[in-house]
């Protein structure tokens, strides 16, 4: 046997071992074909997961049912937001408002906490003046309110603790009305009608007295506050 | 016989069966009847429809079992790029987002994750005042140094609960400051941040979702968040 100038010796099996790998090759490329073609990255993929032989009336079907649940989903989530009166106050503008459902009743200035802290002169205890964010209800509403002062108003004044509630009692500084809503946290009237939009209080929110009479009225024990 | 000759006939033989294959292949799909276009595109159309339809159904189901509730509760959106703060589906605030890095592979798809605890980057400091001062000095203080959303970091990491971790990074907005300070000051934040990343992650992190914020933004989410809220991940 022949190879250019030289000769070489190809046994019977060489040649079989050769036309195997070949028709291997032939046989693997031939495979390679047909799955490339049947897995198309064709568009459908991205789309969703479903059969490629769902025909046009079932895939209208199901989008019709998709649309259907998608707006009862909706409706659903529309109607989780109180239909009833809601209070709203941005504590970051300053701003509160009671809503009703989508509904704006009335909106306007408030004042929320200073963020500031005393601590007491012995360094015991320390106080945070800071409105706190999240839900809250509300649990009561007083008329002509009067403040029982707490520890902090003694030591931020430098006046001495009194031992019970006699001495802490102040009228006339907490407006018309105020409206608890935990922790002694309250929405009340207040004198410095100067300083509404500002964060200045101890932790309570301080609103006009036009929008503490409408807040009043409307502030049933329960309904929701969001403060955020 | 040469060695040429001798494999002539089986790689004839490959090349014969590619070459009848590939014309196989395009003959029966020529032979096919051409599809109906308006009909594919219909149907194309209705799948497309379906998958954001099906999308759309787990993102309110996903939602409205954070929403039964009346505690407020965040949807970090990295698809739609918007974080919403909202109490009984309605929003209370929106940020945009500006940036996201997420890991590749493992990422969350309307996951609910639980705020553990606040982590701010930079340092704030309260006011402070003295026993003694009164609440005039108390209310000029607060006037003075007022507490205010800007007073916020504006870098920090929301640590959830199962070691899954929301940092939240930001980016002068941009209608602060010159171009140039602006990109001096966006340069730093990255470099910072990098740094960060480069000195190494807490191994008890499960999961890590960075999102940049403007600065105003960043501010205010950390402003307005509650001690303990729900978190959608989406």
């Amino acid at each position: 046997m022949r190879f250019g100038a030289t000769k070489l010796r190809i046994s019977a099996p060489q040649i079989w071992w050769a036309a195997g790998g070949a028709v291997l090759i032939a046989a693997f490329l031939l495979v390679l074909i047909v799955v490339t073609r049947r897995d198309g990255m064709g568009p459908e993929e991205s789309t969703s997961a479903l059969p490629a032989t769902l025909d046009l009336p079932t895939l209208r079907k199901q989008a019709a049912s998709l649309e259907a649940r998608i707006q009862k989903l909706t409706e659903r989530q529309n109607r989780l937001f109180p239909s009833g009166p809601a209070i709203l106050v941005d504590s970051g503008a300053n701003r509160i408002s009671l809503v009703q459902g989508p509904r704006v009743i009335v909106e306007g200035k408030c004042s929320t906490g200073s963020g500031l802290e005393l601590t007491d002169t012995a360094g015991n205890r320390t106080w945070t003046f800071e409105t706190p964010r999240g839900f809250f209800r509300v649990l009561s509403k007083v008329a002509n309110p009067v403040w029982y002062r707490p520890d902090w108003a003694f030591i931020e004044e430098g006046e001495p603790i009194p031992k019970g509630h006699a001495g802490r009692a102040v009228a006339n500084v907490l407006g018309d009305y105020a409206i608890g809503f935990g922790d002694g946290y309250f929405i009340h009237g207040t004198l410095y009608t100067r300083l509404l939009g500002s964060s200045v209080t101890h932790g309570c929110i301080r609103v006009d007295d036009d929008i503490l009479d409408k807040l009043y009225r409307a502030a049933q024990p329960g309904i929701p506050i969001w403060i955020y | 016989m040469t060695y040429s000759r001798l494999l002539a006939g089986p790689w004839s033989a490959v090349l014969l069966v590619v070459g009848l294959s590939l014309c196989g292949f395009s003959c029966r799909q020529e032979s096919e009847p051409p599809p109906k276009d308006e009909t594919a595109a219909e149907i194309l159309k209705l799948r497309h429809g379906i998958a954001e339809l099906t999308k759309l159904g787990k993102d309110l189901a996903a939602e409205y079992a954070l929403g039964r509730n009346s505690a407020p509760y965040l949807v970090v959106d990295t698809g739609a790029r918007n974080v919403q703060l909202k109490a009984r589906g309605r929003q209370l605030r929106s940020f945009a987002i500006v940036e996201t890095r997420k890991p590749a592979k493992g990422a969350p798809y309307n996951a609910v994750w639980k705020l553990m605890g606040k982590k701010p980057l930079q340092e704030t400091e309260r006011p402070k005042i003295k026993p003694g001062e009164g609440e005039e000095a108390a209310v000029a203080a607060a006037k003075q140094e007022l507490w205010a959303p800007h007073r916020m970091p504006t870098d920090f990491d929301l640590l959830c609960d199962g070691g899954n971790v929301l940092e939240i990074r930001s980016l002068p907005a941009g209608q602060s400051g010159s171009r140039i300070t602006r990109g001096v000051r966006t340069a730093y934040r990255r470099t910072l941040d990098w740094f960060r990343r480069w000195r190494g992650r807490d191994p008890q992190i499960h999961y890590l979702l960075q999102v940049w914020l403007a600065e105003g933004d960043a501010q205010l989410l950390f402003w307005s968040l509650p001690k303990e809220i729900q978190i959608l991940v989406r």
